[in-house]
């Protein structure tokens, strides 16, 4: 984790970036990097600055339960809890788990879209009921 | 920052507005739950006890819906493998805790708190209370994130801020207080 100092320095950077990071060489020739990857590393920086754990994936193929852990935003015990139960589609590679990416983004949208529609329903039958008076 | 995971005991689930900050910090990604289907169970009993002027069918629809959106928190606790300590009545949101690997056991049941602190190593006890004010101290910006999303929610009628800050200071006070004091310090 980054220090106080070090996400503000982080901040800065973004900052004075203008959004849009630069390479700058030794010899203090700048480098204008492709749109795709200057976006991907802004966002390295920003999640950086708000003091959280960035994360990138280089393959869409073959995620760890650690790694799908990390896309969810859940504990490693609740992915192979997950695909235990069948809802997450997991092949075995030697002794390990691997999962892919689009399982794990296609659960993580189900899973969101149930979770949103269900909060709602909770709030609107609170509301007709009075249970908030 | 690694994920908080939690598990719910059932008073913490059933009055109105402080269930509603526990659900949408989860959706909020603030942490995650864990819970057992004796909680649920529990939370269906209590709200309907606690609730006289609910139907049997209201109770059912609000704890559907809870289930709903924690059905991949639940977990199928061992109670036999809870300590010894534990009240027996109460050994099944342990065991939860300790089948979901959880850092944190949040009740408002000062009893359990203690038997947990005693008796479940590696299980932080903490009230509902404690439990939001230390979601603050991992990130004060998600827990407003939280309050925002309560209040865009209501809309029938529609709350400000200030007024949900006031219904969430009965049940979590160090927490409001928290964001009110940082709020005074900014402006």
């Amino acid at each position: 984790m980054l220090t106080a100092e070090e996400r503000d320095r982080v901040r800065e950077a973004l900052d004075r970036a203008g959004g849009r990071p630069r390479v700058v060489t030794a010899d203090g020739t700048v480098l204008d990097l492709p749109e795709p990857v200057a976006e991907a590393l802004a966002e390295v920086l920003e999640a950086a600055a708000d003091g959280e754990r960035p994360l990138v994936l280089r393959s869409p193929d073959d995620l760890t339960t650690e790694q799908a852990a990390d896309v969810l935003g859940v504990s490693r015990p609740t992915v192979v809890r997950l695909i235990d139960a069948g809802k997450l589609p997991a092949r075995m590679v030697g002794t390990h788990r691997r999962v892919t990416l689009a399982d794990v983004l296609a659960y993580r949208a189900a899973s969101a879209e149930r979770r949103h529609e269900a909060l709602e329903r909770i709030t609107r039958q609170a509301e007709d009921l009075g249970l908030y008076d | 920052m690694p994920v908080l995971v939690a598990v719910l005991d059932a008073d913490v689930l059933v009055p109105i507005v402080p269930c509603d900050f526990l659900l949408s910090a989860f959706d909020l990604g603030l942490y995650e739950p864990v819970v057992s289907t004796a909680v649920i169970e529990e939370v269906e009993r209590t709200l309907a006890e606690d609730f006289p002027n609910l139907t049997p069918e209201a109770v059912r629809y609000r704890v559907e819906a809870m289930r709903s959106a924690l059905e991949d928190q639940l977990v199928t606790p061992d109670p036999d493998a809870a300590p010894d300590a534990v009240n027996a009545k109460d050994r099944h949101v342990v065991a939860a805790a300790q089948a979901g690997e959880a850092a944190a056991l949040v009740s408002n049941d000062r009893r359990l708190r203690g038997q947990v602190t005693t008796a479940a190593d590696g299980i932080d006890a903490l009230s509902l209370d404690e439990f939001a004010l230390r979601l603050w101290k991992r990130s004060p910006k998600d827990v407003n994130r939280v309050i925002d999303a309560l209040v865009a929610k209501r809309q029938r009628p529609p709350v400000t801020r200030a007024e949900m800050l006031d219904a969430l200071a009965g049940p979590l006070p160090s927490l409001i207080a928290a964001i009110r004091s940082m709020r005074e310090s900014t402006f």
